[in-house]
């Protein structure tokens, strides 16, 4: 009697012993994701890809995660500011969209892990040390501007038979075009191409040199959007302009090669994942894009009269009809 | 001394039987069971790494085929809609073949990200198409790659497998090529990006610390969750566990490398299990410290080390209970033993055990209770005796003083009452008795000398006028023995029974007084019990009728009947 007593008061012990290990775990908590980009909404691209991946990874909105969306939505100085405000709100993490909002963030706060997606090459706009070992407090998706920058012109060329001059015109302060100048030069000389750069500082400069492209003219339109660059060169360019993202077929451009920004935000979704479970940022390499899109506008290009060979159309991802 | 001496010794002795056999065997079993159940959980534990090792190995090939497929797939419905037996392709006539294939490899950069570049060599190995999404596409760029193992293993394997290699430091790439058996003789590579890979490898959680990382065939690093181990380009080909893996990939079949002990690629000790990829010649690990490891099982032993210390203790207190309950019994029926070897022998022993012992004691009281009889029996039997001897020797001094009384008087009366009150106290007839003389003129016996009658009755005696044959007097004169009547209201024929139930009297017993067959009275005596007399009392009886014959012949006759009557009324009294 006693003996089975103490045998079964044993046993109970241990069961206790063992659930009080299991609630020892470490208790679930909502992870605060402060978000930062230049958007006009909250819905971006990358922000709607962001979410989705993570979803995938098990860390659901509401439930695991809660994000803290600051848009922009191109003010002056309102980037930092709202920079500021995430790094001082204490979230576990700030997702960044395009360069100047990394930057942001990155002055921001020395501590708070970043993630950034959208930066065109992360290691010569200064954002990371190195693509593998990035230091600092950050890592992220680089969308590969400067090694696709001659892709942009071999597509280009394909879409536009017998293509003669091509524009690049970019703003001065622009180092990610800069750094892509010199493997966009020895491409166009590859392809017999006359390449015609125009380094703009001002929006004076920006449409003279709009006015000046021709009908049949070429135009390689530059990843960063400082001045909104890329929306003028759609407006007022007369010959082909090449995008670096699909988003600008969308709005009438003729023809994109780059990475897709949801998809850039999905990719991310895992370096985040990991952030939040304990990996430092610094130990996660910087990752290209994986999705490298061409999108085309069959209906700018009837417009334009261009034929759309048959190479850019097998290869395409995304046909804006 | 020794009783307690002993006793302790019988006690200790069972209690360490008990307690070798009962905690012995708790003790040996469950070291028994700790050793299988560790057994057990540790081989647990290998196995569920080991098929987590294993899953992984198999998404890795899974991937690494599937892209091998597609480059597989591409070329072969290039090969069929290229016109049969087409001529080998000159550097200048590019011609429409290659304007198919650029559109089947565009095609599959679009379906497979995972692909980078794709490359066409011809037999020579000089590159004709290159297409890519990072860099620029090329047609017949002639570049000689005949020398690079890619071309020279799909050639040779028709497959293959390159090593590694990071683009701008980041991504791990590798090289897949392939050749088409049935096909001219030319090879198309493909670069792919093995990121699938490192996720598949990055995600694998093994308990707190433990990680996997991949090994190539030349045992180096591929693919490990910190990437900057990978790019060190690490020789593990010498570590115990890649030559573990890579002896059982050549063992081939042998599938019971079970882990190896080894130093981590962190340095620590851990464990480590792997699946080898034969197709690629790959092997997945997975390492877990030892001290994670042992750690888990550790619980479990304490729990079983407690478990079976409280089993010793309960044990323990068993042993000493059962060897109590069994010496107890045993003290019993020695101490019961030495109570009756004392002269207790009333002494009972109470066992209740219900077995032996208990019969034991049973048997042990059954003795006694027969010794106790036997030695009862012989009290009696010397109480008897003595009483016998006593008696006699009474009777003995009576017959004495009769002899005395008869030969020192020569008063009949005097003798005849001696006579009766000798009878009388030695038989102890509390009713009296009574000594007749038979008057053979009138046929009626006279009562001579009475003792410890009352007068009234001796009255009635005198009245009764008894004759030959009438009451127990008659009786024993006419049958010329003695009578004796045990119980008085039984005799409902004779005429004294009434004044003798008046007077109280039960039983009589008469003794006629004989001379030669001539009755001359009888001597009776009276009790006030029922019952027969004593034959001892019969042959005294006997003896003083005699001695009372002797007295009244010896008397001087004739004798006044008045006087002796008057001197037996005052003795009577």
């Amino acid at each position: 009697m006693i003996a089975r007593s103490a045998v079964l008061a044993l046993l109970l012990l241990a069961a206790v012993a063992d659930a009080a290990a299991a609630e020892a775990q470490p208790e679930h908590r909502v992870y605060r994701i402060g978000v930062l980009n230049e958007a006009w909404a909250a819905n971006h691209p990358t922000v709607e890809g962001l979410k989705e991946g993570l979803r995938e990874l098990g860390l659901v909105e509401g439930r695991d995660v809660a994000y803290e969306i600051r848009y922009t939505k191109g003010v002056p100085g309102a980037t930092a500011a709202a920079a500021e405000e995430l790094a001082k709100a204490g979230v576990d993490l700030i997702f960044t969209s395009n360069e100047p909002a990394t930057l942001a963030a990155k002055s921001a706060t020395q501590s708070i892990p970043i993630v950034f997606t959208l930066v065109g090459d992360p290691v010569a706009t200064r954002v990371v040390d190195s693509l593998a070992r990035p230091g600092g407090n950050l890592t992220g998706i680089s969308s590969r501007a400067t090694e696709l920058a001659p892709k942009r012109l071999e597509v280009l060329k394909s879409l536009v038979t017998g293509l003669k001059r091509v524009w690049f015109i970019y703003h001065g302060s622009d180092s990610t075009d800069t750094a892509a100048l010199a493997s966009v030069r020895e491409a166009a000389s590859r392809f017999q191409i006359e390449l015609i750069v125009r380094e703009v500082n001002d929006l004076g400069a920006l449409f003279i040199a709009l006015k000046e492209v021709r009908r049949d003219d070429g135009v390689l339109a530059p990843v960063v959007d400082t001045f909104d660059i890329p929306a003028k060169i759609l407006d007022v360019a007369r010959g082909p302009g090449i995008f670096p993202s699909a988003l600008w077929v969308e709005n009438g451009a003729v023809i994109s090669y780059g990475p897709d920004f949801r998809a850039q935000g999905v990719q991310s979704a895992r370096l985040v994942a990991k952030i939040l479970r304990g990996a430092r940022p610094q130990d996660l390499p910087v990752e290209g894009a994986d999705r490298i899109d061409l999108a085309v506008n069959l209906n700018t290009a009837r417009q334009l009269a261009l034929r759309v060979p048959p190479r850019i159309l097998v290869r395409a991802n995304v046909v804006q009809r | 001394m020794s009783g307690p001496q002993a006793r302790g010794g019988l006690f200790w002795k069972y209690l360490a039987v008990i307690l070798f056999l009962v905690g012995g065997v708790l003790a040996l079993s469950t070291a028994v069971d700790l050793y299988f159940s560790y057994e057990e959980a540790k081989e647990n534990i290998i196995e569920l790494e080991r098929e987590k090792a294993r899953a992984a190995a198999y998404r890795i090939e899974q991937f690494v085929t599937s892209m091998e497929r597609e480059v597989r797939g591409v070329m072969s419905a290039s090969a069929a809609e290229a016109p049969a037996g087409a001529p080998q392709p000159e550097a200048s006539g590019a011609g429409g073949v290659y304007e198919q294939r650029y559109m089947d490899f565009l095609r599959m950069l679009r379906n497979v990200p995972a692909i980078i570049t794709l490359r066409q060599l011809d037999s020579d190995g000089a590159e004709r198409l290159s297409v890519s999404v990072v860099e620029l596409d090329a047609l017949n760029s002639g570049k000689d790659h005949s020398k690079s193992p890619e071309f020279l293993a799909a050639q040779s394997e028709k497959r293959y497998f390159g090593p590694v290699f990071s683009r701008d430091e980041s991504e791990p790439h590798m090289l897949v090529a392939v050749a088409l058996p049935e096909t001219a003789p030319e090879v198309i590579v493909a670069e792919v990006n093995l990121k699938a890979i490192w996720d598949v490898v990055s995600r694998l959680r093994v308990g707190k610390a433990g990680y996997a990382y991949v090994v190539d065939g030349n045992g180096r690093l591929i693919a490990h969750p910190d990437l900057s181990m990978v790019l060190q380009n690490r020789d593990l080909s010498n570590t115990p566990q890649v030559k573990a893996a890579h002896l059982d990939a050549t063992a081939e079949a042998k599938d019971d490398a079970p882990f190896i002990m080894a130093k981590g690629l962190d340095g620590g000790e851990v464990l480590a299990v792997f699946a080898n990829i034969p197709h690629l010649r790959w092997s997945v690990f997975i390492e877990r410290p030892l001290a994670e490891v042992v750690t888990s099982l550790r619980t479990q032993i304490w729990r079983s080390v407690a478990l079976m210390l409280l089993g010793l203790a309960l044990s323990v207190l068993a042993s000493v209970m059962l060897a109590r309950r069994m010496v107890a019994p045993i003290r019993r029926l020695q101490e019961g033993a030495a109570r009756v070897g004392r002269g207790e022998l009333d002494h009972r022993i109470d066992i209740r055990t219900g077995d032996e012992l208990q019969a034991l004691a049973d048997e042990f009281n059954h003795a006694t209770t027969q010794l106790q009889d036997s030695q009862r029996n012989l009290e009696q039997k010397v109480e008897a005796r003595t009483e016998a001897l006593t008696r006699s020797l009474e009777e003995v001094h009576a017959l004495g003083e009769v002899g005395r009384a008869v030969s020192s008087t020569l008063d009949l009366q005097t003798v005849l009452v001696t006579i009766i009150t000798q009878a009388v106290e030695l038989s102890q007839a509390d009713a009296g008795g009574t000594i007749y003389e038979f008057d053979e003129a009138s046929g009626v016996f006279e009562p001579r000398a009475n003792y410890r009658v009352s007068d009234a009755y001796v009255r009635i005696l005198h009245e009764s006028q008894i004759r030959l044959g009438e009451s127990a007097v008659g009786k024993c004169a006419a049958r010329r023995a003695p009578y004796q009547v045990p119980d008085v209201e039984k005799e409902e024929d004779s005429r004294m029974r009434g004044p003798l139930l008046h007077e109280g009297v039960r039983a009589v017993l008469a003794v006629p007084l004989l001379r030669e067959e001539r009755v001359i009275g009888a001597l009776v005596i009276r009790r006030k019990v029922a019952g027969e007399f004593s034959p001892s009392v019969v042959t005294l009886l006997q003896a003083l009728s005699s001695q009372s014959v002797l007295a009244i012949q010896n008397a001087p006759v004739p004798r006044d009947r008045g006087r002796r009557e008057s001197s037996s009324r005052s003795r009577a009294s």
